[in-house]
């Protein structure tokens, strides 16, 4: 015989932790990539309350992320600017980095929105024209495209924005390019946007300041 | 035979080429994180039984090296093998017995914390409150059932199913999804004319606003992939979709935080691309959370998480202080104060979920305990014998 008879009983027991270790392996390699099925209570509303302060608004500390997600290794502020008091913040929809809400005269309001891209975030007339498409208003051309743009000066550089107006509504719209990503601002109400709403938001877009 | 077997696996010609091998597959695995990254090469290397090698783009692969698990297995198995072979029940060979022991829970320790254990994170800006941790890279397609006014349930569909071509049915689902294109790194731009150029054939939900372009692997250690999917969902059979037409094509993706919902056999559903999330049968709200700084500096000097723990189950509600290197303990998972967003707006938690959490500890004082053991005795024979020496 190979094996000591009256040392079998203690080598049982590394045996038998050998074989739980064999089939806890076999366990772990099917464990991964299976579909699972499991039920969570509804979500509530968020406790948290949007922040305040008006001054900046960082979106990782938002109950949610907006869109696009920006990696969450990224451990710097990307992006600060300065809002008017009367801005009042809310909850970044499915589509957006971050919003205001802004009371005009009456029931009227306006909405104010960021939203940011990786890369150039598309070109200068397709943009515009979207946002044209969406008063109403028809396409313009490159051409066209020069009268309408205003460059702003801001924190970072220089931001561009077009006052487009239509019986519709009217928009106001900025946006500025870093090496890494584009930043979008929008102001856009049912009506028209009184002139003071108007410099309140090209203020706003003067307090950009972008990551270098 | 089995004698042979048994002589091999105990040998010590194996536990010379095994370690050699650990040594190669260490080397090899350093230089490759240059090109894949980390976490590739973690999962590649040393957390697989063979390490494939692909090649070309036909999606073959050949083996070409055992990996970690493979390696530590047969080290394992060497160990208890001559553990077996060698056993001597002596006074004399318990320190050994104790070192070979603690050996063996730190290898099968190491092994289990590979195949078990989960890391993830919590984020908390003050006053919210969570009931779940999300991966670090590892997604799912969500797919939620929102019908029950209670609750709802989710089938989570890990991102490896997600392959172009692959048709996805599960019994949880009346629907089955094929998955159009899979891209495991992706950046979406928005796009008017999307679905005119080609570039997006997103047809329904927020998706459709955007054209996708694939991006190359992100292998810096401080960037993960950004995944996207276009898929469509179309009915289990033919003869069901007079009832429940096709729902189109859905771009869904990681950038698409927001789940995009739908009406499907007269239930609200939603689907989302996003990071794996864990659930845990109680919640933590943040209280309060504060980053001190040594005087005139930005290097952190303290920074510490109050968050309130909620169980109803176990009647818990109670405030926890979280701090460096004063982790929260609580039904099998351990909340590390891990960092903080950005003007310190939401702490970071980390959530590691590891069953045998205890093996290394008890291997160190195992091993500890026959090292004490194993050179005391030589110690005092060996005193001994020179004390008889003197008095000789």
């Amino acid at each position: 015989m190979w094996y000591d008879a009256n040392r079998v009983k203690w080598r049982c027991q590394p045996l038998c932790f050998a074989l739980i270790l064999l089939a806890g392996l076999c366990a772990g390699c099917q464990k991964k990539g299976e579909i699972t099925v499991y039920r969570v209570c509804k979500p509530t509303t968020p406790t948290s309350e949007p922040d305040a302060s008006g001054t900046q608004i960082n979106r990782s500390a938002l109950p949610t992320r907006a869109l696009p997600s920006i990696p969450a290794e990224e451990s710097e502020a990307l992006i600060h600017w300065q809002t008017p008091k009367e801005w009042k913040p809310s909850p970044p929809s499915a589509m957006r980095y971050a919003n205001f809400e802004v009371s005009l005269e009456g029931n009227a309001r306006a909405d104010v929105s960021v939203v940011t891209f990786e890369g150039d975030g598309g070109g200068d007339l397709e943009n515009v024209n979207r946002w044209r498409q969406q008063i109403g208003l028809p396409a313009a051309n490159a051409k066209e495209l020069r009268t309408l743009v205003l460059p702003i000066q801001c924190q970072s550089g220089r931001i561009l924005m077009v006052d487009l107006q239509s019986p519709q509504g009217d928009l106001l719209a900025g946006w500025i390019r870093n090496a890494e990503r584009c930043w979008f601002f929008k102001l856009t109400a049912s009506g028209s946007i009184p002139e003071m709403e108007k410099e309140h938001f090209i203020k706003f877009l003067r307090s950009v300041s972008l990551r270098p | 035979m089995l004698r042979n077997i048994f002589n091999f696996l105990s040998s010590l010609r194996l536990t010379i080429v095994s370690l050699g091998a650990a040594i190669v597959l260490v080397f090899f695995g350093t230089i490759a994180q240059v090109n894949l990254g980390g976490h590739d090469v973690q999962t590649r290397f040393f957390q697989s039984l063979i390490i494939m090698w692909p090649l070309g783009s036909q999606g073959w692969s050949i083996p070409v090296f055992p990996g970690g698990h493979l390696i530590g297995a047969i080290l394992l198995i060497n160990l208890i093998a001559a553990h077996l072979r060698r056993f001597r029940w002596t006074r004399h060979k318990l320190g050994i017995q104790l070192i070979h022991g603690g050996l063996i829970i730190m290898l099968a320790g190491g092994l289990f914390t590979d195949l078990f254990a989960t890391e993830s994170f919590m984020r908390l800006a003050p006053g919210e409150t969570r009931d779940y941790s999300e991966d670090g890279r590892t997604m799912e397609l969500a797919v939620i059932d929102q019908s029950n006014n209670k609750y709802d349930q989710v089938t989570s569909i890990p991102d490896v199913k997600l392959k172009t071509g692959e048709a996805i049915e599960h019994e949880s689902l009346p629907f089955r999804i094929l998955v159009h294109q899979f891209y495991q790194n992706s950046r979406l731009t928005p796009s008017s004319k999307a679905n005119e150029v080609g570039q997006s054939p997103a047809n329904r939900g927020e998706g459709r606003l955007f054209s996708v372009e694939a991006l190359p692997h992100a292998t810096a250690e401080n960037k993960r992939d950004s995944e996207s999917a276009i898929i469509e969902i179309l009915p289990l059979q033919q003869t069901d979709s007079k009832d429940n037409p096709a729902l189109g094509c859905w771009l869904v993706s990681d950038q698409i935080s927001q789940p995009q919902t739908f009406t499907y056999g007269g239930k609200n559903w939603s689907i989302a691309l996003r990071l794996k999330r864990y659930y845990m049968p109680y919640t933590l709200m943040l209280q309060k959370f504060t980053h001190e700084h040594f005087p005139g500096t930005e290097i952190a000097k303290n920074f510490t998480s109050t968050v309130t723990l909620i169980d109803p189950s176990q009647k818990e509600d109670r405030q926890v202080l979280i701090y460096m290197n004063h982790p929260l303990r609580y039904r099998g998972n351990t909340y590390f104060q891990s960092g903080f967003e950005p003007d310190d707006t939401a702490t970071i938690l980390e959530v590691v979920h590891n069953p045998v959490f205890v093996a290394p500890y008890l291997a160190c004082i195992v091993i500890a305990a026959g090292l004490l053991l194993q050179f005391g005795s030589h110690l005092y024979t060996f005193s001994r014998r020179r004390n008889l020496l003197t008095a000789s």
